[in-house]
């Protein structure tokens, strides 16, 4: 029943944002990896959900905001039992000890030969620029440091579902998944930051608009 | 049925035919030669020939509304390509919501009642005037002319002109009532076999390009042999319409070159952002705007010449 719920959801997330696909490395898909996007509408998880093989989608975790999946029931739905979710408790900015407990969680994800999902700019952006990255995305590296992180560029997808806007204006995306990279022995924290976003910024290259 | 529906179905029931079985001996023949991936195309092209016209076909059957749904869905398909390559902005998002749920579903609406006056005049006088207000009032003024000029433009284009086909339904041309559909059919067939004949001509016989620096495709030996080649089939047709043949030759060289007009300008919009295809919806064609986009300028222009002169 959830799974047949799952599959609805993602085939019209499939439907309305017409993506068209570019895959950079063939066996991307294969094993435990860390899709990282950037961020710019409330559909992109989905979408890339929608994308993996059977197999793997159901092994594959994504990584959000609690305050966003505990909103609502509907939400608290979903996040709890169509898919697999590992929520970052934000509340009260100075407190760290929401991320440590998160960080924790993903890395024991990723010990299970699950992949995960994370959007390193922390939130979504409004008019489809990458932001820098928090520094989340360095600490998972270092932590797993056996696992590739997979840039995923999703392109448009703002301007299918806007932040702040309920309504899905069905436009054509496009997500591109790049060539794996991993965290380099003795790189420092900016330069990873730095390094990740280039990747995802550079598969948007030809970005149109 | 009518007879002569029958009749310009079973004609393009075997011209397909005989692409295919061509198709196919052209593919044994040229088998791991430099020619393969042109006819792999070609045959991709067949291939989503049969199947567009299935959905045609059967959309005509279903009856009026049939047609009106089937041309809407494709207005649909054409804005999204259309305004997905407009580089739109945030403030634009409730203009295009109008735009896709309420201007597009109402002028296929006033097709399906018959209600000419309001069709002819909702998008360029409601519409226009409703878009730049919506935006304006979504309070973002970057590029907003631009914004505002391409949006109305995509609607003109993918809606306004395109809903003109199926409105060839509504015209009452004396002694040829509850004949309309063979109108539709008419446009369509000569409009797209100009398409694949200026294809045709120009890959065996083009040398001078007509715009090069537009569309390095297009050959005024293509252009010329195509335009005139279907305007001949159209006269051949004008037993199914209300034309006499010399009528209907003219009207089909007229619809003709409108279709290339529409090519020329889809694909200087196509050179402008880019890119090659508007989408990859059709196997081997690209596109639905890639398909229709000869249709968007002949059928407006069809459409008034029939009710200038044909309807009282």
């Amino acid at each position: 029943m959830t799974e047949l719920l799952a599959k609805i959801i993602l085939y019209l997330c499939r439907l309305v944002s017409g993506v068209q696909v570019e895959i950079r490395d063939v066996d991307l898909f294969s094993g435990t990896v860390i899709f990282y996007a950037n961020h710019s509408s409330h559909l992109d998880a989905m979408v890339i959900l929608s994308l993996l093989p059977e197999e793997r989608r159901k092994k594959t975790f994504i990584v959000g905001s609690k305050k966003y999946w505990q909103a609502n029931a509907i939400r608290r739905y979903i996040s709890n039992s169509v898919f697999r979710t590992v929520m970052i408790d934000r509340a009260g900015e100075s407190n760290t000890s929401g991320a440590f407990a998160a960080l924790s969680e993903m890395s024991k994800v990723l010990e299970q030969d699950c992949s995960i999902i994370i959007f390193p700019e922390g939130t979504r952006s409004s008019e489809g620029t990458i932001s820098d990255f928090k520094r989340g995305i360095y600490h998972i590296a270092k932590k797993n440091s056996d696992i590739k992180l997979v840039p995923v560029y999703l392109e448009n997808m703002n301007r299918i579902m806007p932040k702040g806007e309920l309504i899905i204006i069905p436009l054509l995306g496009r997500v591109v998944f790049g060539k794996s990279i991993t965290l380099l022995e003795g790189e420092d924290k900016e330069a990873f930051l730095a390094r990740a976003r280039n990747e995802l910024v550079d598969l948007g290259g030809n970005s149109l608009g | 049925m009518d007879n002569e529906i029958k009749c310009l179905f079973g004609g393009i029931l075997s011209l397909l035919t005989i692409a295919s079985v061509t198709g196919f001996i052209l593919a044994r023949k040229y088998k791991g030669s430099s020619a393969k991936n042109v006819i792999d195309n070609l045959n991709a092209r067949t291939k989503a020939w049969w199947q567009m016209c299935a959905i045609f076909a059967v959309s005509l059957l279903v009856g009026n509304a049939g047609s009106v749904i089937l041309f809407a869905i494709m207005s649909f398909l054409a804005l999204r390509e259309f305004i997905t390559l407009t580089p739109t902005k945030k403030g634009d998002h409730k203009t295009l919501f109008w735009l896709f749920f309420i201007i597009l579903p109402y002028q296929y609406y006033l097709v399906y009642t018959r209600w000419y006056g309001m069709f002819a005049i909702m998008i360029p006088v409601y519409a226009f005037l409703l878009i730049p207000v919506r935006s304006a009032l979504a309070g973002d003024t970057k590029n907003f002319l631009e914004r505002t000029a391409k949006i109305q433009w995509g609607v003109m284009v993918c809606v306004y002109c395109v809903s003109h086909a199926p409105a060839l339904l509504i015209l009452d041309i004396p002694g040829y009532a509850g004949e309309n559909v063979k109108l539709l059919l008419f446009l369509t067939v000569v409009v797209q076999m100009s398409d694949v004949l200026q294809y045709v001509f120009g890959k065996t016989l083009g040398k001078h390009k007509v715009v090069p620096d537009v569309s390095p495709n297009k050959t005024w030996e293509g252009l010329v042999c195509g335009v005139v080649s279907a305007s001949l089939i159209g006269m051949g047709l004008w037993w199914s319409t209300p034309f006499s043949p010399w009528a209907a030759l003219v009207i089909s060289l007229v619809i003709t070159i409108m279709g290339f007009a529409g090519g020329v300008v889809m694909s200087a919009i196509k050179r402008d952002r880019g890119i090659k295809d508007f989408g990859n919806i059709i196997q081997g064609h690209g596109g639905i705007m890639d398909r229709i986009d000869s249709l968007c300028f002949a059928a407006p222009v069809f459409f008034h010449i029939v009710r200038y002169y044909y309807t009282w």
